[in-house]
This record gives structure tokens, C-alpha cells and sequence, in this order.
């Protein structure tokens, strides 16, 4: 038997692929740079910037505070940098949180037996069907506007999506050949999962993570801007809710009072977005095909 | 000659496929190009359709000649519109599936009669693929995939071409319906060039057999001088590879796998696998010459008759005690609208050293029994027993111990192995689940996969690095790593080239006489069932319908539906 005859390496190994795509890296570049002014502003700046009265009230634009301050004299620049940790760190928290949740309860809608499975897909239903930004406002209005309080709303409400998505995966990757060969060795679930279906699913966390993100920056900045966040931790809704309480937008000081944070969640949700389709355009194998 | 095409070459970033092969079809001829897979056929055929991707270059000349339309030269060809259709009509590879799904065959028909300025009737399509005017009205889910294949067919005849391209033709339909197809091609008077990998299934059919080798012609040979004169050894071995009906006839197999794009030997392609190949063979690329009534390019086809190749051996001794009862076995899927009955009151058994082919077409429940035995399917009544142990009542731990004591080998190679793992992590993989010592793994993997028949090298390749073959063959040392009792084989030699089916049988008979094991061997081709199991059971609709020794069902078929079966396995 001349079995050996193709020697190795003959067969080329699949290229290594390239995940971000050039529109991918455009994101990446200009979300490692909100991540970096947002952690010059956690090691850098003193306690409380942002938070302190250090000019006088309304001054415009100058060396000392480049971009100005507000009402009562706190610097604007130092609340963009401090508000970007704070959004920042609520969207990584809650992406980490929800997409632990959605591949749990995915997974187990997906494989679990047929009881739960249908439990768990009717509970997604009615999850659905509520709309989340109005659910979000009135959770908050009511327990309580902390950070913790907050984070959890979020995770709670936007896991039901990539849940569903999650949980089609998994059906996929249960019915591989592979999959099915393991199952009838005598394999345990743990085993098909982590063994098998992990490197098929894993992929697909990645998208779920960045788009999840992507919606916490805006629906934290929304409930801010309502004036429903909480008004002495600085962050780019609160600088918003601010500018709408003192009509900023009646003067020309709009321009470096709103202007800024209004700019800065628009750049990150950009940047989420580029990085957030490029990886799901080239891991998503139905989107592939397609290309 | 309606087509003749001189010195085409198709390159796909340098690799060549398709290395300058001359073809000609005459007036109302139909010839058959065949091949295994990555033999470059299916570039031929697209080439000529205008059709390859557009990473391909494509060199050569061709001309398309006929009574009715000026000549046309198909290498300066750039707008393939009016030529498609109109000249050459093309059926490609799954056509019966690529009909739209929300309109009716008629209006389908319309849109290519308008499209191509076809002047006949829908109804005189439909006629002359052998359908009637009810079948105007239907949707394609309708239609059976022989019904459905013969639309696609009348589709292509809509503009009424020269010359006829259909790219294996018979894919996803049942042996009964494929001959019936290949006849209607073959019926329609139009000079056609049939790609498949299946040569003696287009024997009756085809005037002319061109065999192709990685992405060379082997041999161009008229049909009614293949049984006899000298051949190219390749031609000779795929015929002796074809599994017959008959059991006096012996089945072989052809030693290695083709080479792939990138690694095609010097000198002739064949020559690593061919068993009278000398130094020549290996230092220069031989020529299409004349061979008696035959072109052939081979060095040594004055010898070719010497050609013998590895058989597949049969049973030596009676097989022992079962290890495998089932008992009136039933299973019906549900579903919200409809159940449907996969098997209804099916017995066998199976005996230590056993090979039972379970033979029967698409939907006659061969799969799911199968499943059942593997107990990955819960039966709805009837009981599995291995050896004194119940599988259909076990449940969780008790099941998956008993699992432990069937192998199983999947129907497709590419899917069934982790695309991640080495060879050495996939055959371990039964030992890792079955707990047994670390230290006891590498020579039990070393054992199965000489079993299996793999050298040791192989170890570290990942499956991408491997033929589809060995790759099967890695999927059954899987399988015996754990010295199971029982060995399902689900279709495990379909999706696999003709030239390599012969070695897996023979895999599996040894393992079977060498280790006592039982095998239940799934087919849908009862060649390979005759010539490489001991007891044959048919399975129709669920029920069996005929079983007994493989000598007595090929000799004398008790029930009409077996006899369809061997029939429609053609030779």
C-alpha cells in the first residue's frame, strides 16, 4: 500500500485568515485609541477630575482648559476622558456578562432536552417582544441608577438575541459528522462540547461581544442624557444631560460642550461596528459562502 | 464533428488541472469523459461551457461545427451570450436541485423558449424527456429527483443546442432512476459529452469512453472495444474496481490515491499506482497513441493485460455466535404535520465475524437502523441487544459504556474527523472517553492503525493533509482502537473514488476475520454488497424484504424489488 506517497505538507494548510479585513482594522485602530485616552484618564488624572469646580463657570475655550468648562466650572475635557472609562467599562462589563449568559442558556436550548429547550425559546419569545430601551429606563428609574445596578439591567435585557443565534450554532455543530461519531463512542455532553463543538461555536462569541458593546454605550447614554444616570460620576451622557438643563445649544458653546461627547460615542460605536461585521463577515460560514 | 478542441489546458493559479487534452464529439455521438475525483473533468466540461471561476486560465483551441449555425471558434469566444443555450447546452452538477422553487415547470420552460427563442411548445419539452403535460403545473417539490432531473434536461433543450454538456448527470438519484436517465441523455439524438466518475454505469449508454488522470487523457476507446484489446492499466483497473453482481467475478482495488493538484509526479501520472509500471514510466510522460481500436498513452500497453490488482478477499470460515439481535424493531419520526414510518418490524442478526450488508435506496431506513444499533436513536418499539445487554433500554452512563463496545465509521470522511486533531488525538479519542490508562494508548493507536492499514508516519498529519481514503481508514482504526464487539459501517465507502472502495472492503473483511468482529455494513450499491459481505438484508420502505446468503441473493433474488436492485446495478 502506497499510502505515504503524498509527503507532508503537500496538501497546503488552510492560509491563516486574515480576521479583521482592512475596514476591521480602521475600527481596531480607533477603538485601541478611545481604550488608551480612556485609561490615561484612570492612571493619570487626579481623583475627582471632572468632578471639581477649577475655573469659573461657562469660560470658553483656552491653554488651561482646552475645552472649556461648564456651569459650575468643572472642565469639560477632563469629563470627556473620565467619561470614556466609565462607558467603556460598563459596555466590556456587560458585553463579558451577556455573552456568558447567551452561550449558557443558548447552549442548553440548543442540546438541552426538548422541555427546556422549548421553555427557554418561549421565554426569548416574550423577551423579544418588550422593548428594551423603555424596559431599561424604567428598571433603572426604579432600582437605582449605581453602576452594579445598571450593568445587571443591561445584561439581563440584551441577552435574548445572541441567545437565539447561540443556540442555532450549536444545533449546527451538534449535527457535524464529527459531532456525531464522538456521540457514538460513548462520549459524555462535556466532552462533545469542549472537544467538538467549542472550536465551531467559540468564533461566533466574538461578534456577540462587540455588538453587545455597541448597544450598551448607546442605551447607557441614553438613560443619562433622560437624566435617569447617575449625575456626579462624569460621562458623556451625563455631559449631555447638562447641556440640554442649561440650553447650551441657545449659545455658540454647543460646539465644545456637546459637540465632544456627542462625537465620542459616535466614534466608538463606529469603531465597534467596523470591528464587530468584519469578524462576523469572516467567521459566520453562511456569510461566507455568500461573499 | 460537432466539437473538436485541441491542446486545452486549464491552469488554477499555476496548478493545472486540465493539462492539454485534445477531444472531439461527432455528429449525434455521445462521449462519456471519466474520471475520480480531481481528475480534472468537471475544469473540461466548465471550460467548454465558459463557465470556470475566475481565478482560472484557460488555453487551447475549439470549434463548435453544425449544419444549422456558422462555425465558431470557442477560444476567441468572450461573450459566452447566444452561444450558452443556443449552441451548447449545459446540464451542470446538481441541476434537479438548482430548479427554482416557487415557479411552475411550465413557466419555467417559457422563460428559457423566450430566453434562448426556443420555437417549440413547453408541452413538446416535456415530452421528449419522457414526462407528460400533468407535470406542467407542478412545482419542482412535486416532482421526484428522476423527474425533476429530467426537467432540468428539458430546460437545456429549450434552445436547442448543438451540443450537450451534462456534468455528472446521475448525482443524488437511486441506481433504478440513474439508468434511466443516462437512457433519456443518450435517446435525444444531440451529440453530448457526459462527465462522470462512474464508467461502468455509462458502458450501455455512451459511444465513446475518454479516461482521464489527473488532468491527463489515460485512454479515448470506443465503447464496443473496452471488453476486449489492450487498455491503459487505469482503464483496466477501474474496471476490475467496479464492484460486479456477480460473485464469480472478483472486485479490486488500485493501490494508493491520486495525486493532488499540486504534487503530480514526472513522467506518467499513473505510474506510482500501476503495477507494471518500469524506469520509463517514471522519466517520461507517454503520448496518446494507437492502440488497436483505442488511443492510449501508456508506455507499457502491450503488456497492459498483466495488469492484476489487489482483490478483495472473501470469508473464510462460518461466522460465530451473534452478537448483535434486534427484534421487531419500528421507528417513526414526528413531526407537527405528518409521522413518517423509517422502519417497521425489522429482525436480524448478526454473528462474530459477520459481515452483513444492509442494503437498500434513499429512504428505506437503512441510516436510522443503523442509528438505532449505534444508540444514538431511541427506537419507538423493539429491542437492540448486544451480547446479553440491552442497548434500546439503556439510558446515560449504562448506554455510553455499551457504546463503547461499537465502533462506527461515518459515511463522510471530511466531516466525521475534527479538522484540528492529529491523527494520533482522533484514534486515541475512544480510549480518552473510555478512561483507559495513558499508558496503554500508544500502542493500542499504533496497532489499530496497522489494522486499518496506515503506516506510523501519519501520526502527526492533520486530516487536511490526508487523501479521502486515508482519511477513511483513519475513521475505522478510530473505530477499533477499543476492540469493539460490533463495527458500523454507515455508507462508508460512498463518498470515497471507485479505485479506493476495493481497499476499504478489504480493510474491513480482514478486521473482521483477524479480531472476530461483527459488521454491519450500509449500502446503497449491491456490487459492493455482494461481492464484500457475507449475508445480504434488503431493506424497502422500512420492512425487509429480502436476506440470505450474498451468493443466493445475486444467484436467485427472492423478491422483485432485489432483483430491480441488481439490475440497475448494472455489468
Amino acid at each position: 500500500m502506497s499510502m505515504a506517497t503524498n509527503a507532508p505538507g503537500v496538501v497546503s494548510r488552510p492560509r491563516r485568515r486574515d480576521l479583521l479585513g482592512r475596514q476591521g482594522r480602521v475600527g481596531a485602530v480607533l477603538l485601541a485609541l478611545i481604550v488608551g485616552t480612556a485609561a490615561y484618564g484612570f492612571f493619570f488624572l487626579p481623583d475627582g477630575a471632572g468632578k471639581k469646580r477649577v475655573g469659573s463657570p461657562y469660560e470658553e475655550p483656552s491653554t488651561a482648559h482646552p475645552l472649556g468648562t461648564d456651569d459650575l466650572g468643572r472642565d469639560l475635557l477632563d469629563q470627556l476622558v473620565v467619561g470614556a472609562g466609565t462607558s467603556l467599562t460598563l459596555a466590556f462589563i456587560v458585553a463579558a456578562v451577556t455573552t456568558v449568559l447567551a452561550a449558557v442558556i443558548g447552549g442548553l436550548a440548543g442540546i438541552g432536552p426538548r422541555w427546556l429547550s422549548a421553555t427557554i425559546m418561549r421565554g426569548i419569545d416574550v423577551m423579544l417582544v418588550l422593548p428594551e430601551l423603555v424596559l431599561f429606563i424604567l428598571a433603572a428609574t426604579f432600582l437605582g441608577q449605581s453602576f452594579g445596578i445598571r450593568a445587571a439591567i443591561l445584561a439581563l435585557i440584551l441577552w435574548p438575541v445572541p441567545a437565539r443565534v447561540l443556540r442555532a450554532a450549536s444545533l449546527t455543530a451538534w449535527s457535524r459528522a464529527h459531532v456525531e461519531a464522538a456521540r457514538a463512542m460513548g462520549a459524555g455532553q462535556g466532552w462533545l462540547l469542549f472537544r467538538h463543538a467549542s472550536y465551531l461555536l467559540g468564533p461566533l462569541l466574538v461578534p456577540v461581544f462587540v455588538r453587545t458593546a455597541m448597544r450598551v454605550i448607546i442605551y447607557d447614554a441614553t438613560l443619562s442624557f433622560l437624566g435617569l444616570g447617575d449625575p456626579t460620576a462624569p460621562s458623556w451622557g451625563t455631559t449631555l444631560y447638562w447641556v440640554q438643563v442649561n440650553g447650551v445649544f441657545l449659545s455658540d458653546a454647543w460646539l465644545w460642550w456637546a459637540g465632544p461627547p456627542g462625537l465620542a460615542i459616535t466614534l466608538t460605536v463606529v469603531a465597534l461596528a467596523l470591528v464587530g461585521t468584519s469578524i462576523e463577515d469572516r467567521l459566520n460560514p453562511n456569510l461566507q459562502e455568500s461573499r | 464533428m460537432t466539437l473538436s478542441v485541441q491542446d486545452i489546458t486549464v491552469r488554477y493559479g499555476g496548478r493545472i488541472a486540465v493539462d492539454h487534452v485534445d477531444l472531439e464529439v461527432g455528429e449525434g455521438e455521445v462521449v462519456a469523459v471519466v474520471g475520480e475525483s480531481g481528475c480534472g473533468k468537471t475544469s473540461l466540461a466548465r471550460a467548454l461551457g465558459g463557465l470556470l471561476p475566475a481565478n482560472a486560465e484557460v488555453s487551447g483551441r475549439g470549434v463548435l461545427r453544425s449544419d444549422r449555425h456558422p462555425e465558431l471558434d470557442l477560444g476567441a469566444l468572450t461573450d459566452w451570450r447566444g452561444v450558452r443555450g443556443r449552441r451548447i447546452g449545459f446540464i451542470p452538477q446538481g441541476a434537479m436541485s438548482g430548479l427554482s422553487p416557487i415557479h411552475r415547470v411550465a413557466d419555467q420552460l417559457h422563460e428559457m423558449l423566450t430566453l434562448h427563442g426556443g420555437t417549440s411548445e413547453p408541452a413538446e419539452l416535456l415530452e421528449r424527456v419522457g414526462l407528460t403535460t400533468r407535470e406542467l403545473r407542478s412545482f419542482p417539490h412535486q416532482l421526484s429527483g428522476g423527474q425533476r432531473q429530467r426537467v432540468a434536461i428539458a430546460l437545456t433543450l429549450a434552445g436547442e443546442p448543438d451540443l450537450l454538456i451534462a456534468d455528472e448527470p446521475t448525482t443524488g438519484l437511486d441506481a433504478v432512476v440513474q439508468g434511466k436517465v443516462l437512457a433519456l441523455i443518450a435517446s435525444l439524438g444531440i451529440s453530448t459529452l457526459i462527465v462522470s466518475h462512474d464508467l461502468t454505469g455509462l458502458l450501455p449508454y455512451a459511444d465513446r469512453i475518454a479516461v482521464m488522470y489527473a488532468g491527463r487523457l489515460a485512454e479515448v476507446v470506443p465503447v464496443a472495444a473496452l471488453h476486449h484489446g489492450r487498455h491503459h492499466p487505469y482503464t483496466a483497473g477501474l474496471l476490475a474496481a467496479t464492484p460486479s453482481t456477480d460473485r464469480s467475478v472478483t472486485w479490486a482495488s488500485i493501490p494508493g490515491s491520486a495525486p493532488p493538484l499540486d504534487a503530480r509526479p514526472e513522467g506518467c501520472p499513473f505510474a506510482p499506482r500501476c503495477p507494471i509500471a518500469i524506469e520509463e514510466c517514471r522519466e517520461q510522460a507517454p503520448m496518446l497513441r494507437l492502440v488497436g481500436d483505442s488511443e492510449v498513452a501508456c508506455h507499457r500497453a502491450e503488456m497492459a493485460g498483466d495488469a492484476t490488482y489487489p482483490a478483495v478477499p472473501r470469508a473464510t470460515s462460518d461466522c460465530g455466535m451473534p452478537v448483535l439481535s434486534i427484534t421487531g424493531l419500528r421507528h417513526t419520526y414526528r413531526s407537527r404535520s405528518r409521522t413518517t414510518i423509517a422502519l417497521d418490524g425489522v429482525d436480524l442478526e448478526v454473528g462474530r465475524g459477520e459481515i452483513l450488508g444492509l442494503v437498500g435506496e434513499s429512504g428505506s431506513g437503512k441510516s436510522t437502523l443503523a442509528r438505532i444499533a449505534l444508540g444514538l436513536i431511541r427506537p419507538t418499539e423493539g429491542t437492540v441487544r448486544l451480547g446479553d445487554d440491552e442497548v434500546t433500554g439503556a439510558r446515560g452512563r449504562r448506554l455510553r459504556d455499551l457504546q463503547r463496545r461499537i465502533g462506527f465509521v461515518h459515511q463522510d470522511p471530511y466531516d466525521s474527523l475534527h479538522p484540528a486533531m492529529k491523527v494520533s488525538a482522533l484514534v486515541a479519542e475512544p480510549l480518552v472517553i473510555a478512561r483507559v490508562p495513558r499508558s496503554e494508548r500508544p500502542d493500542r493507536v499504533r496497532s489499530a492503525l496497522a489494522a486499518a492499514g496506515l503506516p506510523d508516519e501519519i501520526l502527526n498529519r492533520t486530516p487536511g493533509q490526508l487523501s479521502g481514503g486515508q482519511r477513511q481508514r483513519v475513521s475505522i482504526a478510530r473505530a477499533l482502537v477499543n476492540d469493539p464487539e460490533l463495527l458500523v459501517a454507515d455508507e462508508a465507502s460512498s463518498m470515497l473514488d471507485v479505485s479506493t472502495r476495493g481497499g476499504i472492503a478489504t480493510t474491513l473483511r480482514k478486521v473482521a476475520i483477524q479480531r472476530g468482529l461483527a459488521v454491519i455494513f450500509v449500502t446503497h450499491d449491491m456490487g459492493e454488497a455482494i461481492q464484500s459481505c457475507d449475508r445480504i438484508v434488503v431493506l424497502r420502505h422500512g420492512r425487509v424484504v429480502d436476506a440470505g446468503a450474498c451468493s443466493r441473493i445475486s444467484a436467485s433474488p427472492e423478491h422483485e424489488y432485489t432483483a430491480q436492485l441488481l439490475a440497475a446495478s448494472h455489468h
